[in-house]
């Protein structure tokens, strides 16, 4: 009887303490504020970055069947020379370090190697077209 | 990882304290005001002028005694400190240019300059025309100096950069005709008449100037350039823009605004960074992409039929390294290494918007278009009788019997000159008017007169000139009012080799002792004759369009 009168009170003041407790977070909450959540690390850009590697060390291929889906919209409608941009036999090595991105543009450093010529280092700009990256133009560094 | 080398050396330290301190006695209200040398300069109300930089110890006034007001009027996000900085950017060489100087001092030391400063710092974040804005600040400086007798007859000159000009102009809009008058020649710098193309830039527009802007910005982002002056510029200036949505292209804003009404004369400059071979796609190469001066491109900033001069900062991928460690010494840092360089961050150099105050070639023209202004008011050179005759403004042998200065709305300083025949043989009257550089403007063969002199005081009160002549028998008076293309002779000249005008038959009085003169006009009514006859007068009193009794 003790016993059963004991837990009796321990679960009363269990509930009036969850009851309390919750009172009190209930009135001092700003309802503006949307209920917090478990603080998620900042997702990491790798994807676009995977993306951006893929898309730049795939453009030899990609020019040389004169796919231009990988360029920008005003880089299409220019109709660009694929083959006089990168030859056939080109390659291009991105640098994935230096990867900047600010919204939907993005840049990363590339080497571009011509059959029979010197590399040349440019920074290639991409831009987010309808969720996809796609090459916004190159911009040639110094010495190249 | 590229290495940086500190080069804040004692030099450096001394140069930056140096500029520091002239900024400080412009934006400092009164700073050198009680210096002896401020005192005998014109203020204007509660408007101060700025204080002396450079070295500059005193105003020198025109030989008329008075001054030319030079308004200089700073852009969005900015400050009159700004004039104030040293010339230390140019074109021509990525190294700094060896100046000593800002465009202020520069301005301050011109005879007859008197510079003023517009500070509307705690509103540039604004778009002018609000409420309490620059338009507001600037209305109050060129209000004053306008009504202020200290500059009398000198129109100001106005030079704003940015939206300093946008200011200009809309407070010369039409409807403002008092203070259009009162406005000589305005020189913008960098002004969006046309919008910011960084106002309208989005992610989806702007090709490859958006491209090379945004890995300048990159190289910005890099911790070790965050604080570097272009850098934190840019991050507010794009700040700004993207609040202030008055510089997007065609905005209500910007259409609201009038054009430069005719009649005032404008000239505009710009800045522009064309970056060649290095746009395009890998080998195949993209052309030239000019971005203006990063914030406006070059077709807004000259937009209009006004002269125009534009300093072009030329780019190539290598010029550009070049750039990036130029800008980087600027804060006392600089690049060895060749790895990893934000080369991009040169192309917020020399050409960058707001280093145009600070750009030698801006500065060169501004100098010398303020300067051939104040040369206007410089007394012109009295020409030899013989120079007028070979001119042809004498047909024979001459002599000078008269002459005053002044400037003329279209000619500038100029001398009016009355002439009559130097010998016995021929008779002949001349008015005549050269310029600063002696050569006729202007001339009227009077006749067979005997006497033609300049009436004093000249001119009157209300800025009109007295001319007394005599063919002989009475005498005749000939008033003269410079207007733009000539002269309002208001129907009292003669008509070339005659006499006979209204005012033949008159003297010029000072009826009521107020500096305006009064023509007292006779007629005789010649009854029984003209020996004999009643002699009637009338005053003709100027009414600020001719002569009314």
């Amino acid at each position: 009887m003790t016993g059963t009168r004991l837990r009796l009170v321990l679960a009363a003041l269990a509930v009036l303490l969850l009851a309390g407790g919750g009172s009190w977070w209930f009135l001092q909450r700003d309802p503006e504020q949307p209920a917090p959540v478990a603080e998620q690390p900042e997702a990491p850009d790798q994807q676009a970055q995977e993306d951006a590697v893929a898309l730049i060390r795939g453009l030899p291929a990609a020019f040389a069947s004169g796919d231009v889906t990988k360029l920008s919209s005003e880089w299409k409608a220019e109709r660009p020379d694929l083959a006089k941009a990168l030859p056939a036999g080109s390659t291009v090595e991105p640098d994935e370090k230096s990867w900047h991105r600010s919204g939907n543009l993005a840049s990363m450093d590339a080497v571009a190697t011509a059959p029979g010529e010197k590399a040349r280092s440019y920074s290639v700009v991409m831009v987010l077209e309808d969720g996809t990256w796609r090459i916004s133009g190159t911009y040639a560094k110094a010495g190249s | 990882m590229a290495d940086l080398r500190d080069l804040r050396e004692g030099r450096l330290v001394r140069r930056q304290l140096l500029a520091l301190a002239a900024a400080l006695l412009v934006t400092v209200p009164g700073g050198l005001a009680a210096a002896p040398a401020t005192a005998a300069a014109p203020h204007c109300g509660q408007v101060r002028r700025a204080a002396f930089a450079d070295g500059v110890k005193a105003a020198k006034p025109h030989a008329d005694g008075k001054y030319t007001p030079i308004i200089l009027v700073h852009g969005f996000i900015s400050d009159p400190g700004m004039w104030a900085k040293k010339v230390e950017h140019t074109v021509r060489s990525l190294d700094k240019p060896k100046v000593d100087r800002s465009i202020l001092g520069n301005l301050q030391a011109l005879p007859g300059a008197a510079v003023y400063t517009v500070d509307y710092s705690a509103t540039a974040r604004r778009w002018f025309a609000d409420p309490g804005g620059g338009g507001e600040a600037f209305l109050k400086v060129s209000d004053c100096v306008a009504g202020d007798p200290a500059f009398a007859g000198h129109p100001a000159v106005v030079v704003g950069h940015s939206m300093g000009g946008l200011i200009a102009r809309w407070a010369d809009a039409p409807g403002a005709a008092e203070r259009r008058k009162a406005t000589g020649l305005v020189i913008t710098i960098g002004t969006p008449y046309e919008g910011s193309w960084l106002s309208a830039l989005g992610n989806g527009a702007g090709g490859r100037a958006r491209d090379l802007l945004f890995l300048a910005e990159s190289a910005c982002g890099d911790n070790r350039f965050t604080s570097a002056e272009p850098c934190r510029w840019l991050r507010d200036a794009r700040e700004f823009l993207a609040t202030t949505k008055a510089f997007v292209p065609g905005s209500p804003e910007l259409r609201k605004l009038s054009k430069w009404p005719s009649g005032v004369r404008v000239e505009t400059l710009t800045s522009s960074a064309v970056v060649s071979g290095v746009a395009g796609l890998f080998r195949l190469g993209g052309g030239s992409v000019d971005l203006g001066d990063i914030v406006v491109g070059r077709a807004s900033a000259t937009a209009g039929d006004h002269p125009q001069r534009i300093a072009e900062c030329r780019y190539t991928a290598d010029s550009l390294r070049v750039g990036a460690n130029t800008v980087l010494e600027r804060f006392g840092r600089r690049l060895d290494s060749n790895t990893d360089i934000p080369v991009w961050l040169g192309l917020l150099g020399s050409c960058l918007h707001i280093h145009e105050a600070n750009l030698l070639e801006h500065s060169a023209e501004i100098l010398g278009a303020v300067a051939e202004e104040l040369r206007r008011y410089d007394p012109a050179p009295l020409p030899a009788s013989a120079e007028l005759r070979r001119q042809g403004a004498c047909r024979a042998a001459c002599r000078i019997t008269g002459h005053v200065s002044f400037v003329h709305p279209s000619w500038g300083q100029v001398i009016l000159i009355t002439t009559l025949a130097a010998g016995d043989e021929v008779r002949e009257a001349n008015i005549v008017v050269t310029d600063a550089s002696r050569t006729v403007r202007w001339h009227h063969f009077g006749g067979d007169w005997f006497e033609l002199s300049i009436a004093k005081p000249a001119p009157d009160r209300a800025g009109n000139y007295f001319l007394d002549y005599n063919p002989g028998r009475y005498n005749g008076v000939i008033v003269l009012r410079p207007r733009t293309g000539g002269f309002d002779d208001f129907t009292t000249m003669p008509p070339e080799d005659d006499y006979v005008a209204p005012f033949y038959y008159a003297e010029h009085r000072d009826v009521d002792g107020d500096g305006t003169l009064e023509i007292e006009k006779f007629e005789n009514d010649c009854d029984p004759s003209c020996a004999e006859g009643t002699i009637t007068t009338s005053i003709h009193r100027w009414t600020g369009r001719g002569y009314q009794p």
